[in-house]
């Protein structure tokens, strides 16, 4: 015969291994969007009140209009090896960094503005990363620093190569090993079937220090991401 | 019921404010200090991770935060029960029993944070850094010894009090 806390404990422990079971099996979605919906809108009002000015629907006007040309702008800053360029009229969408954690961001926007998984996100600077899940009233986005990260990079001599985080900072493997790459070479994404989850033409990062790599397979270097990502707030989501 | 209330607040605390700099997991250090008795502290924390799971960001898998703090909780409840708080007693005896506590607190929530890691390697297959996995042991060591140590200070001042009380009625 047990005594009643240990009871208790076997109990709350075998609906823990249940709810993983589940969440493993089939996504308990509506758990994480009832999350979404109470935490998340809890976070972006607190969010609103702290950045509240005097004209906000004039602010939230122009923050759009921002959002539409900076996606257009970072988009067409393309390499001239880019040949493949399709010219996608890009629909953007401003959004604010709400809720802060480690490798990940959650955004004020969800399902309910359109936002889906797998979009580009970036801000003025440069890339941040992608959306891995929409909820209706807010997304969290997966920061390019993030381990599980990969994106596909092109530098200034056309060559391509891989992007993945790496404390903090990026990792660039470059397929051909005999690639010219310099410090200071300006890193960019070269872009996702259909688009998504990565847009092409949008800036990485700076190459900051090439690693030797006799006789290896691939070129790495590390890169250093263009935005400042834990000092991120106003960010643009990009519908191709 | 006022730390269920708490627990079920500090999500939104975790992801605004705590977050940016990548701070202890306030649900964590909660329940390991509120837990009052075994049985309490495993719901407490049952209902913490829970708070804590549902909550974005929406990247990790529901349940494993649950099972964790409910163990934690459920240990930390149980220190707590166990805990001698001898009215009459000795001054050191009772400063010697609130250091306990706090150093077995710290065991339990260093536990805790590495019981998370490995389930979250072993049931999601999410790569550990070394590297962050020990800057959150320490954020989730600090916090716990600290918060813990206010509260055992707070409620042995009370305890002084209420002696106090008691010596004047009965003087």
């Amino acid at each position: 015969m047990r005594s009643r806390p240990a009871r208790v404990l076997v109990l709350l422990a075998a609906v823990s291994l249940l709810l993983i079971a589940l969440d493993r099996w089939t996504a308990l979605d509506p758990l994480r969007r009832a999350g979404s919906l109470v935490y998340g809108t809890a976070a972006s009002l607190i969010a609103s009140a702290t950045r509240l000015g005097g004209d906000a629907d004039r602010l939230r006007a122009l923050e759009h209009e921002n959002a539409a040309l900076r996606a257009d702008n970072l988009t067409r800053r393309q390499t001239q090896t880019a040949t493949t360029l399709p010219d996608p009229a890009y629909r953007a969408l401003p959004a604010h960094a709400v809720g802060f954690a480690p490798g990940s961001i959650t955004i004020d926007i969800g399902t309910g503005d359109g936002v889906t998984r797998d979009l580009t996100v970036l801000n003025a600077d440069g890339l941040i990363g992608r959306v891995t899940w929409a909820g209706p009233s807010t997304a969290t986005v997966s920061l390019l620093t993030d381990r599980a990260s990969s994106i596909g990079a092109r530098v200034p001599s056309g060559e391509v190569g891989t992007i993945t985080g790496h404390d903090g900072r990026l990792l660039l493997r470059l397929l051909n090993p005999q690639a010219a790459l310099a410090p200071g070479d300006k890193v960019t994404t070269l872009g996702s079937d259909n688009h998504r989850p990565y847009v092409p033409g949008v800036p990485i990062g700076e190459v900051v220090q090439v690693n030797p790599s006799p006789g290896e397979s691939t070129q790495t270097a590390v890169v250093r991401p263009y935005a400042a990502l834990t000092a991120v707030d106003l960010v643009t989501v990009v519908l191709p | 019921m006022k730390a269920v209330v708490l627990v079920l607040l500090l999500p939104v605390v975790q992801l605004v404010a705590v977050g940016r700099w990548g701070g202890p997991e306030l649900a964590l250090v909660a329940v390991v200090v509120l837990a009052r008795t075994a049985g309490t502290g495993a719901v407490l924390g049952f209902v913490a991770g829970l708070a804590a799971d549902v909550a974005p960001p929406a990247e990790h898998t529901i349940g494993i935060g649950t099972l964790v703090l409910t163990f934690a909780g459920y240990f930390a409840g149980r220190l707590s029960s166990g805990r001698e708080r001898p009215v009459f007693g000795e001054r050191s005896a009772a400063e010697r029993s609130a250091a306990s506590w706090v150093g077995m607190l710290a065991v339990v929530a260093v536990a805790a944070t590495w019981a998370r890691a490995g389930l979250d390697l072993a049931v999601a297959g999410e790569p550990v850094a070394l590297g962050d996995l020990a800057w959150l042991t320490g954020w989730n060591l600090v916090a716990v010894v600290v918060v813990a140590a206010v509260a055992a200070r707070l409620s042995r001042r009370r305890q002084v009090a209420g002696r106090a009380v008691l010596r004047r009625r009965y003087a």
